[in-house]
């Protein structure tokens, strides 16, 4: 169902169709944490959906007219209407979408979540809670996750030897479902970030 | 009422008191954009209110207890409740306020004020940087800039073929975009939406709108305090007073 594992469009590619009823499409890359934050929402919440994966270094031209950024993600419905930057498609879906709600109903709460989202170093120091919104996981978490996940691939997972509660939170994260479901694993991401340093367009379909 | 007319808090003033019950509280000062974005949706939402102007140049300690990163504008409730980040606390007081609604029921529609906000973006910076520089060079590069951003915001507003940028009628993206172009004239940027006639006609249906103009700042004052922020003056955030 979500494509992930679908080579990327480049320039010369030719446009997709209209979006089928009863799907959402998002236009994504297999390795960017912000479209990453998209898939997990869209994971979390069981929302049908299919995944067209955009060549970053080699765009093709109609996807200006999707988001004239050019940037991931970005989603389309079957009514033609266009989402993107990641926290605004990650809203529009728990809103749009029956199921559970990742965004608190409480309007302080929620302003609480997207306050953290703002200024996420800040309240690490301070952060007494298992999860970033309480002591279960939601929104802000899965907004936040991508990161960590690259720090594993990056190697550098020192960053958070001095924040034994962040290592618990990542630790906690991985044995999520969904998070699991979509982890990359660290060698895939080493042959990506290879080839992205060469700048090649081959990195962005690496390991498929 | 609103209290906006009050002297800033400085260093060594003593801690507020609790917020009243009945009553939410905004830290302010009398000429930021951002702490005028939180005022112009509590105007426009009818919320009872009192304002706390701050010395953002002598901040008095208790401050950072309210906001640690010390800025403006920051809401306090009747409980303790603190919400920071202007965008942050506008939408908050529509969701937690009843009457009516500024951003959109549809997910869709108030998703396309949040995109419209992000392409602005660029605006508040630039218009920072152009009043802090004094080299006539740099200056016009960055009325350059300037002048292809508010270009987009005029393609936005064309293409959408109605009044304001969320329909017909004013909604919260016009509150939150408002307070830049309300400082243009000012700032002699006015040249900036020469190229914009739908912009400047958004303009000027904003200046009729009631609760913008009641919390309308004349060109000499906002130039009087341009002045003497530009000199670090902290007698800037209480001039006219």
């Amino acid at each position: 169902m979500s494509g992930g594992t679908v080579r990327s469009l480049g320039k010369g590619s030719a446009p997709p169709g209209p979006v089928p009823e009863g799907l959402i499409r998002v236009y994504s890359m297999r390795f960017c944490p912000y479209a990453k934050r998209t898939l997990l929402v869209l994971r979390a919440k069981g929302i049908r959906h299919e995944v067209i994966n955009i060549n970053l270094k080699n765009k093709p031209e109609w996807f200006f007219k999707k988001n004239p950024l050019g940037l991931v993600p970005v989603l389309e419905t079957s009514l033609g209407q266009l989402i993107y930057e990641s926290a605004i498609t990650c809203e529009y879906l728990d809103e749009a979408y029956p199921g559970k709600k990742l965004l608190p109903g409480d309007p302080y709460e929620k302003a609480c979540q997207k306050m953290v989202f703002e200024s996420f170093s800040k309240v690490l120091t301070n952060k007494k809670t298992t999860f970033f919104g309480g002591s279960s996981l939601s929104m802000i978490d899965y907004l936040i996750w991508p990161w960590f996940e690259w720090l594993e691939a990056l190697e550098l997972n020192e960053c958070v030897d001095h924040a034994p509660t962040l290592k618990l939170w990542m630790a906690a994260m991985k044995k999520d479902p969904t998070v699991s479901s979509l982890l990359t694993d660290v060698k895939t991401f080493q042959g990506f970030f290879n080839l992205y340093l060469q700048n090649s367009p081959e990195a962005y379909d690496y390991g498929l």
